[in-house]
């Protein structure tokens, strides 16, 4: 009978549409009557609260969704929407201040909240396994890779070790972790960040179970090792017929890899349909709202991004009418008053949104505050009129590693001969996966480390070395905006302190009242409230942050500023807020950036020109257009195909152009070109020589012996 | 390794010279001297040329930096030199007395485990309840206790219950081990149990924190058994810093059981060093000073060489 | 009328809602920490009774009286005499002044030096940090009573105002290198955090950066440290008391009162070395339990 499932789950897996299927009325049993008849996963009704130092938190809000076999359904939300809590309810493993207070989780007809600890844990692991975000803290450090993956099966299959053992081997096989029989006596801290979540889904996939729940289980890792985990877990999840819940906040991998997507707001499901159908007819204005403010790179770039203007609500304090209304351009008094229920849409779909009918007949749709359509010219290199502020020539960082147990002391070239301008108002976008050395490049501008060799002039004065008090004057001329908005602020001082510092200390302002009346005029500036002057970071939202972050920077009126990973961290909607500020501000400013980023779609938004580096080396330098349009570096182009676009049709006939293999230690960079050991078209001639950055188009410099 | 060895030692050697310059410097800023606290304190009536001929026989007229030169020297040859009071060799009166201390600190440092590391445990794993928070309240108010007079305490149980007191003579473990026990045993129970609290405290919280790690709930996740997670999954994690504290607090066992030695009237280096204080012999005391600052560096060494042999993380990079 | 209203009103904001933020901080410790409640009104009244000492012992410390030599606790002396007549709890509230002025004092200079030095060394890095943490470990590699009783000694007495100064020293001195340590790892993860950076971007000095930016959020260690160090630093001039090179007589302290006394005799008059073990081991547990309950509210990573 199994063996009949199965041969049924492998041809319902081919069925090309399967949109629709879980509307109440329309389901069809996929499935032998002998089998169970209802879906693999239920979630009915389900309430979640945490007890917090500020009292009851409704976290999860009567969040209903299922899952079939063989599916793959995305939870999208942005963070606090409670796509994680609903990922830790159904495994049980909510923590301690969280409590599940109503509604059902049906597992095969099985409910999982009314079962006791001991059976609980026999479906744990047996029958559904759980795939965590963070690799590197997921696995214990002091046991091997091995024990950690026999581990379920001695616990749920009964075998012994050497049949688990085996068994391990052939799964850590099965997921591409080279030489498997060997590195199963290796303890998780000899894996690299993707390997390690090979390893994680190993430990999922070992006792074959019916349903894997994945959250954000690519988040932590770089674009490349993004794709190749996640081809392999869609991979998968079809060979071995497994259901799977992919918790995630980037709709590029919902787009790619999703059947059905349940889209999350504020503890409640806003939307659920086919992913087609959410994609391209959205019900529900936050997801049309969301769908607009994310930046991508398969369409025409337009002169703004949209955003979600406001703030996702505090769900400590009761909630009134739909709770995405108060940010909802198209909401009306109805919204703000009656809870909209789930109701099924034209598209096959469900929706909670009064509005879904009007969305659906073309009488209302997403209006964000893009001021229109695209306008050409805006935000375009400003007329010829180029003047160059930042001229770098050969900046190399090495640091020197002291090795504190064994082995010598080794050297880390984190910047390599790195050379480039930055004219006066424009934009210079740097990207690269992790450890390539642009956050090294931004902190060495700002002279926050000192360079092992090279130059760096600021309108036209070398300023390399410059001393104590040449460098006190030229910190007005250049500033910074971090990534963390959590920690680029000081916790203990008051937003109007964090701003006025600088103002006070470089004598920018004189007495009380004038500083205080420019601190008002920089948060009006970033768009915030005079009221926040008294407030401390802990007291205001990540968004509300970055613009205090922007408005300190803005306090020296520098004509530089180094946006590192600026916007990274914040969601979506967010995201959007901070780009389109960052834009006006140079508008009106004509301040320069260097916007160091990892995500490819933002940095082609906001750049003029853009630099891609690979191992403290620049490969390619171009314009915005030429970069995008026509990227020549063969690393530049792989990136760009591996970062999943928010638009599932063409994800899903696109093939899959995966970089292969892993980055190279730090500390043994391969000889001559840097990306020779993963590049398709590299030769012997590669690894004899560093490839020169040459000038290939007019302003489009490539480091490439193949071009 | 063996580099990482090499640069670990000649950091000790470092260190422990530094605390030979110390302990030196110190002792020459000390007012008075070994002549005047045998020939003056008891207002005896000695002519200055007597002191001035015991001050030549003892080097201590000598200029400061020759002094200096001599014990460093001395140092190097592994020489202690001669105590200035009863003119035996240091490292002969040090000797006759370490026996008793090292057994009092090991016996106090195994009791201190064998209570400490189910304390911990279980106050960590019913975290929250009223037994957490009674180890928790009873560990910090035995922590306050001070060791001398939870001593005179149970001398007084015990000469009140037993009628015994403890003999002045110190019994050899090896003449007579059941008498050498019931010597011992006290002082090691009041000293370990206080090292106990301390280590419980720590194995509690580093447990408290390790459960909370995302390779705890990964375990969950497959389905173990909690009493599994604990005994394969955060037992071991939370057992390391523990080590390091286990090593650390024994290390300085040595000369922390001076308090100790006077309540129960222990002839261990403890009470040699009360002594040689309260007779200037700067001899005694810079060798006793010295096999303390030995003793600490090489215990917390082996400790690390032990973490390191017990973490996966440092023993294969 | 309303642009008269609103700077008057800016001006008198800042304070208030700071005051305000201090008494809600008090507040919530009150609340969800009952044992450090607890702990820190046993200290007020032992901080009472040791200023207010001339009032609240009924006795004088020092007054000796050869016809009530070894009285037991009654209803004229509460918790008994000495071997010299003199009254051992009008002793015990006086000995409350010497032992919170000497472990408050030693504990704050201790806590200051070291925390200096760590954020000094934290903050400079490089052969700065190198110097001072080979003289930290030169420091640690000695147990704390045997650091502090030959400081002690050497040191002699020096009174000032009836408080012997070096013997505050020399309890001081070991906790320096131990306030160091944890200042310096607590400083170290304060000067990665990019605020710092965004200081030095903005080109302010060194001490600004230092005492204006690290110090502050070093503060919460360094209090839960402080108020440790005070626990210990009561112990340990106890110990040192004990053994004849702290307080010295007619001083009451808690140490000396037990110190000198034979088994044999205080079998025969156990209050005489009951109480004073008492009133320092309630101290003690007292500061410890604050410094944990500080702990647990202060440091994120114990709010679970």
């Amino acid at each position: 009978m199994v063996a009949f499932c199965e041969a049924m789950m492998a041809r319902v897996a081919d069925e090309p549409s399967r949109a629709g299927r879980h509307t109440p009325d329309g389901r069809h049993a996929p499935f032998g009557e002998r089998c169970y008849n209802g879906p693999l996963l239920s979630v009915q009704g389900l309430h979640v609260a945490f007890k917090t130092a500020r009292g009851h938190t409704e976290a999860l809000t009567d969040v209903s969704f299922e899952v079939d076999r063989n599916e793959v359904v995305a939870v999208v939300g942005e963070s606090g929407s409670g796509k994680s809590v609903t990922a830790l309810s159904i495994m049980g493993l909510l923590p301690d201040a969280g409590h599940v207070t109503g509604g059902r989780i049906n597992f095969e007809g099985r409910d999982l909240l009314t079962l006791d600890a001991k059976a609980m844990r026999e479906i744990r692991g047996r029958d559904i396994a759980m795939i965590f975000q963070d690799p590197m803290t997921s696995l214990n450090p002091i046991l091997t890779v091995g024990y950690q993956i026999a581990e379920s099966l001695r616990i749920h299959k009964g075998m012994s070790a050497d049949q688990a053992r085996q068994r391990a081997a052939e799964l850590l096989t099965l997921v591409g972790v080279p030489e498997a029989e060997s590195r199963l006596d290796q303890y998780p801290h000899q894996f690299s960040g993707g390997m390690r979540q090979r390893v994680m889904i190993a430990i999922g996939l070992a006792c074959d179970p019916k349903l894997i729940i994945a959250d954000e289980p690519t988040t932590a890792l770089d674009v490349t090792i993004q794709a190749q985990i996640l081809e392999l877990m869609k991979d998968l999840s079809v060979r071995l017929g497994i259901a799977m819940v992919i918790i995630t906040h980037n709709l590029g991998v919902v787009a790619r890899y999703a059947d059905r997507v349940v889209v999350m707001y504020a503890g409640r499901v806003a939307e659920q349909g086919s992913a087609e159908a959410v994609f391209f007819r959205p019900r529900h204005l936050y997801t049309a709202g969301l769908l607009c403010s994310v930046p991508r790179l398969d369409s025409e770039r337009r002169a703004r991004l949209e955003a979600i203007e406001g703030l996702p609500p505090d769900l400590s304090k009761a909630q009134e009418g739909c709770r995405f209304a108060p940010r909802c351009p198209q909401a009306v008094a109805a919204c703000l008053r009656e809870v909209p229920a789930l109701r099924p849409t034209d598209t096959g779909g469900l929706s909670a949104c009064l509005r879904a009918d009007e969305l659906a007949d073309g009488r209302v749709r997403w209006v964000g505050n893009a001021y229109g359509a695209a306008q050409p010219g805006q935000n375009e290199p400003a007329a010829p009129a180029r003047k160059v502020l930042v001229r770098v020539d050969g900046l190399t960082r090495h640091y020197a590693v002291q090795s504190s147990w064994g082995g010598p002391n080794r050297t880390v070239k984190a910047v390599s001969d790195v050379s480039f301008t930055i004219d006066v108002g424009e934009t210079l976008g740097l990207v690269g996966e992790s450890g390539c050395g642009k956050s090294t490049v931004g902190r060495l501008l700002l002279r926050l480390e000192e360079p092992t060799a090279g130059r760096i002039e600021f309108e036209g004065r070398d300023v390399t070395h410059a001393g104590h008090g040449e460098l006190r004057a030229l910190r007005r001329r250049f500033q910074v905006v971090f990534q963390d908005p959590y920690a680029s602020l000081n916790p203990r001082k008051s937003i109007g302190d964090i701003i006025a510092e600088p103002l006070r200390v470089h004598r920018i302002t004189s007495g009380a009242a004038a500083t205080r009346e420019r601190v008002d005029e920089l948060l009006a500036q970033v768009s915030l409230r005079p009221d926040l002057h008294d407030r401390f970071p802990h007291q205001i939202s990540g968004g509300q942050r970055q613009r205090v972050g922007i408005a300190r920077a803005l306090a020296m009126e520098p004509s530089f500023i180094v946006c590192d990973e600026a916007v990274s961290a914040l969601d979506v909607s967010i995201q959007g807020q901070i780009v389109n500020l960052l834009a006006d501000l140079q508008e009106k400013h004509s301040i320069a950036y260097l916007f160091i980023a990892h995500d490819l779609a933002v940095v082609r938004h906001i750049s003029t020109r853009v630099m891609v580096m690979y191992l403290g080396r620049v490969m390619e330098v171009a314009s915005r257009e030429s970069l995008y349009r026509e990227p020549l570096h063969p690393y530049t182009r792989l990136l760009l195909e591996a970062a999943p676009t928010p638009d599932p049709v063409k994800e899903k006939q696109r093939e899959a152009a995966l970089i292969r293999g892993e980055l190279p230690s730090p500390f043994a960079p391969p000889s001559g070109c840097p990306f020779r050991t993963r590049c398709p078209v590299a030769d012997a001639e590669c690894s004899l020589t560093v490839p020169e950055l040459r000038e290939v188009r007019p302003g489009h410099r490539v480091a490439c012996l193949k071009i | 390794m063996p580099r990482y060895l090499g640069a670990k030692l000649l950091q000790l050697v470092l260190t422990l010279a530094g605390v030979a310059a110390l302990i030196f410097l110190l002792l020459r800023v000390l007012p008075g001297d070994v002549v005047e606290a045998k020939y003056l304190a008891e207002g005896g009536n000695v002519s200055e040329e007597v002191l001035a001929a015991e001050r030549t026989r003892l080097g201590l007229d000598r200029p400061t930096h020759e002094q200096f030169a001599e014990w460093m020297g001395g140092l190097v040859r592994l020489e202690l030199g001669r105590s200035m009071w009863t003119g035996r060799p240091v490292a002969e009166e040090i000797s006759s007395r370490l026996a008793v201390t090292m057994e009092v600190a090991v016996m106090a440092t195994v009791i201190a485990i064998v209570i400490a590391v189910p304390l911990g445990i279980a106050s960590a794993l019913a975290h929250g309840s009223w037994l957490d928070q009674a180890i928790r309240v009873l560990t910090v108010a035995w922590l306050s206790v001070p060791a001398f007079w939870l001593g005179m305490l149970v001398l007084l149980g015990l000469l009140l219950v037993f009628e015994w007191g403890p003999p002045i003579e110190h019994i050899s473990l090896f003449e007579d081990p059941l008498g050498n026990l019931t010597q011992l045993i006290w002082p090691a129970l009041v000293v370990g149990a206080r090292m106990s609290a301390m280590i419980a405290r720590m194995l509690r919280s580093s447990l408290l924190e390790v459960l909370n790690e995302d390779y705890i709930r990964t375990a969950r996740s497959k389905g173990v058994r909690e009493s599994t997670i604990v005994a394969r999954h955060a037992l071991g994690n939370a057992l390391l810093p523990a080590v390091t504290v286990v090593g650390m607090e024994f290390a300085f066992l040595l000369g922390g059981l001076v308090v100790t030695e006077q309540v129960f009237n222990l002839n261990g280096i403890g009470k040699l060093l009360i002594q040689a204080v309260g007779q200037n012999d700067f001899t005694l005391i810079q060798g006793l000073v010295m096999l303390f600052a030995v003793f600490f560096v090489s215990v917390n060494f082996a400790t690390d060489l032990l973490y390191a042999a017990l973490d996966p993380r440092v023993r294969l990079r | 009328m309303e642009a008269m209203a609103v700077p008057f009103e800016r001006a008198a904001r800042p304070a208030g809602r700071r005051g305000l933020r201090w008494l809600k901080g008090i507040g919530r410790f009150a609340r969800e920490q009952p044992l450090g409640l607890a702990s820190a009104l046993i200290i007020l009244v032992i901080l009472f009774a040791g200023v207010f000492a001339v009032w609240v012992a009924p006795y004088d410390p020092l007054a000796t009286d050869f016809a009530k030599l070894l009285l037991p606790p009654d209803a004229t002396h509460w918790a008994g005499t000495d071997e010299f007549g003199r009254d051992i709890f009008s002793r015990l509230v006086y000995g409350a002044r010497t032992a919170l002025i000497l472990g408050i004092c030693s504990s704050l200079l201790g806590g200051i030096a070291g925390g200096l030095l760590g954020v000094t060394s934290a903050y400079f890095g490089g052969w700065v940090d190198t110097v001072l943490q080979r003289f930290v470990d030169i420091l640690l590699s000695l147990p704390v009573i045997i650091l502090a009783l030959i400081v002690a000694a050497v040191l002699g007495r020096h009174e000032i105002y009836g408080i012997d100064a070096n013997l505050m020293f020399a309890v001081a001195i070991p906790y320096m290198p131990k306030a160091a340590r944890v200042i310096r790892a607590a400083a170290l993860t304060v000067r990665t955090m990019p605020y710092i950076d965004a200081a030095r971007a903005a080109g302010f000095s060194h001490p600004r950066i230092v005492l204006g930016h690290m110090a502050p959020n070093l503060a919460a260690p360094w209090l839960v440290l402080v108020s440790a160090f005070t626990a210990q630093t009561i112990l340990l001039e106890a110990a040192l008391s004990y053994l004849g090179v702290g307080v010295t007589d007619p001083t009451p302290s808690w140490g000396l009162m037990l110190s000198g006394v034979a088994v044999q005799s205080f079998s025969q008059a156990p209050w005489t070395v009951i109480f004073p073990g008492l009133a320092i081991s309630l101290t003690v547990f007292a500061f410890s339990l604050l410094g944990d309950a500080l702990r647990d509210t202060l440091d994120p990573k114990f709010r679970h």
